[in-house]
C-alpha cells in the first residue's frame, strides 16, 4: 500500500503549551483515513499543519510524491480540497454562483469550471437546483453542494471535517456511498476528522489523538480486536444502577456502564471468565461486540493510567 | 406524567411536529432520537410550556416542575461557576442559603467542587455541560429536559455525563434527553425516533430491535465496489451500505435465512463464504427502514 503523506515527529507548541507532541503517522493513498480525538486534543492543530495552514515547531510533513509542506506550501495546498458541515457556502448566492466563485478561487478557467460543475452536479444529484439560493436548501443538499465545491479543482486529498454530524442516517449512508465511489474512481485519498463514532466506523484506518499524542492507530476492526470477547451484558432482575455500584473496584472489571436497564461490562485483561462468574449471580451474561466508543474510552483511560503509546 | 396527543406545531409552511403521540412515565430515562430538524427542540419547548401547539395537546401532571438544559451553553462565560449558580438561584427565587447548600452538594457530585471560582468560559466542554446540569437542578425539578447535552463532547466525558444521568434517574428523577446519535439512544430506558416531525418508532431498545423483520448480512471484502454492484443486481437484496472495510446487505421484504446461501453463491468468485455472515440489526438499521415506509 503506497503512502500519500508522511507525518514524522511533528511537534507544535503555542508558548508553553504543547498542542501536538512528536506525532508520526502515514496517510495511505486511496483510502479513507479517520483522525479522531476530542475537542482540545490536538486534532485541529495537526490537521491545520497537514493542510499547510500552520507550521510545525519541529518535525516534517512530506507527501504528494516529493513535496514538503514547509517548502512547497502553495503547491501543497493546491492538491487539497476541504469540506466541513459548518463550512459556509454563501447563503445569499445561488448554488451555481457559489460554485463559480470557488472555481475562480481555485484559478480554473470559466470553461473548466462550467464543465466540472456539470459533471459534479450530475454525480452528486443536484442538477435541478442550480438557480436556487443556498439558504433555502436542506442540510443534505447543502452538504452535497459543499462537497462539489471542495472537489471542483480535482484534489488528490479531500479533508472532511465532521461531514455528517447531525445528519439523518439515510443521508449519511448516501453521503458515504458517494465518498467511496469518488475515492475508488479517482484514487482520491480522504481524511476525515471527527469525534462521532458513526463516522469513525466508515473509515478504512483510524488514528486517535489525545493530549497532543497519537495513542493508537489501525482499522476499526483491529482497534476493536483488543476488546473482542471481553464485553458482557447482563439484564439484572433488580435495580441495574445498584448492581453497577457493586461492581465498582472489582479487579476483573475494567469498565461498567448502563445501557438502559442492561449493565454492560468490559472485562479487565485476562478476566472474562472471572467476570462471567461474577455476572452469573445476577442474570445470564450475554457476550456483545465492542463499539468504537468502548475502544476509545478504554484507550483514553489506559493512557491516563500509563501514559504509553499503544499501536495496534 | 407527560402525554402528547396528536401534537402538531407549524412554523409558516414548515411542520415541525406532525400529530405526535408520545407519553413519558414517572421515573423514566427517556431518549428522543432524531437528526437535526426532526422536531426535538420544538417538542421540548412545547412540553416546557414556552411554545404553544398549533393543534393537539400535551397533558402534564399537575404541579410538575421542569429543569431544562438547552442545546447551547446558556451560562455567562465571564462569570465564575459559583456566580452563575448564585445568579440562577436568585432568578428562580431559591433562597440563598438553600441554593448554596444545593449547589455545593451538586458540584461535589459531578466532580466540580474545586472549580467554583473558575470562569464558566474557561471550562472544558464536558464541564460546561455538568455546570448547566447543576444549574437546571437548583430548583429541584421533578422532570429534567436535556436538549442534545453531549453534542461535541468527547467519549470519556460523554460516558461520565450519562453515569450522572443514570444516578439522578436512580434517585427518582424523570429525565427526557434528546440526541442525534443512534448509539447514545442505547443509554435510555425507553426510546422514540423522531423523523421529520413524526414518531416513527418507540419502545425499549429490545422492543424496537424486535420489530426489524429483514435478514442482514455483513460482507468483508477488499473489492467493495464490485461486490456492491453484484449485490445491487440481486432481487433478494434491497439495500447495500458501505461501512469502511465491510458492506451490509439487507434482504428484501419476504426474504429469510436463505439470503445468506444466495449471496454466498452470487459472490463466490469474489468473496470466500466465511466472509459473508449474518448480522443483527442496529437501531440505525431500524430507523433507516422505518423511514422508507
Amino acid at each position: 500500500m503506497s503512502t500519500l503523506i508522511q507525518v514524522r515527529n511533528v511537534t507544535r507548541r503555542f508558548g508553553t503549551f504543547t498542542a501536538a507532541n512528536d506525532v508520526s503517522f502515514d496517510v495511505p493513498r486511496g483510502k479513507v483515513f479517520g483522525f479522531l480525538g476530542p475537542n482540545g486534543s490536538g486534532k485541529s492543530t495537526t490537521i491545520r499543519m497537514l493542510a499547510g495552514l500552520l507550521a510545525p515547531t519541529s518535525g516534517s510533513i512530506t507527501g504528494f510524491d516529493g513535496l514538503d509542506v514547509a517548502r512547497d506550501t502553495e503547491q501543497w495546498k493546491s492538491r487539497l480540497g476541504y469540506m466541513s458541515q459548518k463550512f459556509s457556502l454563501y447563503l445569499d448566492l445561488t448554488v451555481e454562483e457559489n460554485l463559480r466563485f470557488f472555481g475562480r478561487i481555485y484559478g480554473l478557467t470559466a470553461g473548466q469550471t462550467r464543465a466540472r460543475i456539470a459533471v459534479l452536479s450530475e454525480r452528486l444529484r443536484f442538477t435541478g437546483i442550480m438557480d436556487q439560493l443556498t439558504e433555502g436548501l436542506s442540510t443534505g443538499l447543502r452538504q452535497r453542494v459543499s462537497l462539489a465545491a471542495a472537489l471542483l479543482h480535482e484534489p488528490e486529498l479531500l479533508f472532511l471535517d465532521e461531514p455528517t454530524g447531525g445528519v439523518d442516517p439515510r443521508g449519511r449512508r448516501l453521503f458515504w456511498d458517494l465518498i467511496y465511489e469518488l475515492a475508488a474512481d479517482r484514487g482520491m485519498t480522504v481524511l476525515v476528522t471527527t469525534h462521532y463514532m458513526d463516522e469513525a466506523e466508515q473509515c478504512d484506518t483510524l488514528a486517535f489523538i489525545l493530549d497532543g499524542v497519537l495513542i493508537a492507530s489501525g482499522s476499526p476492526r483491529e482497534l476493536k480486536h483488543d476488546l473482542a470477547g471481553r464485553i458482557l451484558e447482563v439484564r439484572p432482575e433488580g435495580d441495574p444502577f445498584a448492581l453497577l455500584t457493586r461492581f465498582a473496584g472489582q479487579p476483573s472489571i475494567e469498565d461498567a456502564y448502563l445501557l438502559g436497564l442492561t449493565v454492560r461490562t468490559v472485562a479487565a485483561d485476562g478476566g472474562p471468565s472471572e467476570l462471567h462468574r461474577l455476572l452469573s449471580a445476577f442474570g445470564s451474561p450475554e457476550p456483545a461486540e465492542p463499539s468504537l466508543e468502548d475502544v476509545f474510552v478504554s484507550l483514553a483511560r489506559r493512557r491516563v493510567r500509563s501514559r504509553e503509546v499503544v499501536t495496534v | 406524567m407527560i402525554a402528547a396527543t396528536q401534537l402538531t406545531r407549524k412554523f409558516g409552511a414548515t411542520t415541525a411536529l406532525d400529530a405526535v403521540d408520545l407519553h413519558v412515565d414517572r421515573g423514566e430515562l427517556f431518549g428522543l432520537i432524531g437528526p437535526d430538524g426532526a422536531g426535538k427542540t420544538t417538542f421540548f419547548r412545547i412540553v416546557a410550556g414556552v411554545l404553544a401547539p398549533t393543534a393537539g395537546s400535551v397533558q402534564v401532571e399537575r404541579g410538575t416542575t421542569f429543569g431544562f438544559v438547552p442545546q447551547r451553553f446558556a451560562m455567562y462565560e465571564d462569570l465564575s461557576v459559583d456566580e452563575n449558580l448564585r445568579l440562577r438561584a436568585k432568578l428562580y427565587g431559591v433562597p440563598t442559603d438553600v441554593a448554596k447548600a444545593r449547589a455545593s452538594e451538586m458540584l461535589e457530585r459531578v466532580g466540580m467542587a474545586r472549580f467554583g471560582a473558575r470562569l464558566a468560559g474557561a471550562l472544558s466542554g464536558g464541564m460546561k455541560q455538568k455546570l448547566a446540569l447543576v444549574a437546571a437542578l437548583l430548583t429541584q425539578p421533578a422532570v429534567l429536559l436535556l436538549d442534545e447535552p453531549t453534542t461535541g463532547v468527547d467519549p470519556v466525558s460523554r460516558r461520565e455525563f450519562w453515569m450522572l444521568l443514570n444516578r439522578l434517574h436512580h434517585d427518582g428523577l424523570t429525565i427526557i434527553v434528546s440526541t442525534p446519535y443512534m448509539d447514545e439512544a442505547e443509554y435510555a430506558t425507553r426510546i422514540a425516533f423522531l423523523d421529520r416531525g413524526r414518531v416513527s418508532k418507540s419502545g425499549t431498545r429490545p422492543e424496537i430491535l424486535a420489530t426489524y423483520d429483514r435478514p442482514l448480512l455483513e460482507i468483508r471484502t477488499s473489492q467493495r465496489l464490485d461486490v456492491r454492484t453484484l449485490l445491487a443486481s440481486m432481487p433478494e437484496v434491497d439495500d447495500v451500505s458501505l461501512f469502511g472495510t465491510v458492506l451490509h446487505a439487507r434482504g428484501a421484504k419476504g426474504t429469510g435465512a436463505e439470503l445468506m446461501t444466495r449471496v454466498r453463491a452470487r459472490l463466490r468468485e469474489l468473496v470466500p463464504a466465511d466472509d459473508v455472515r449474518p448480522l443483527g440489526p442496529s437501531l440505525e438499521d431500524v430507523f433507516v427502514l422505518a423511514g422508507e415506509a
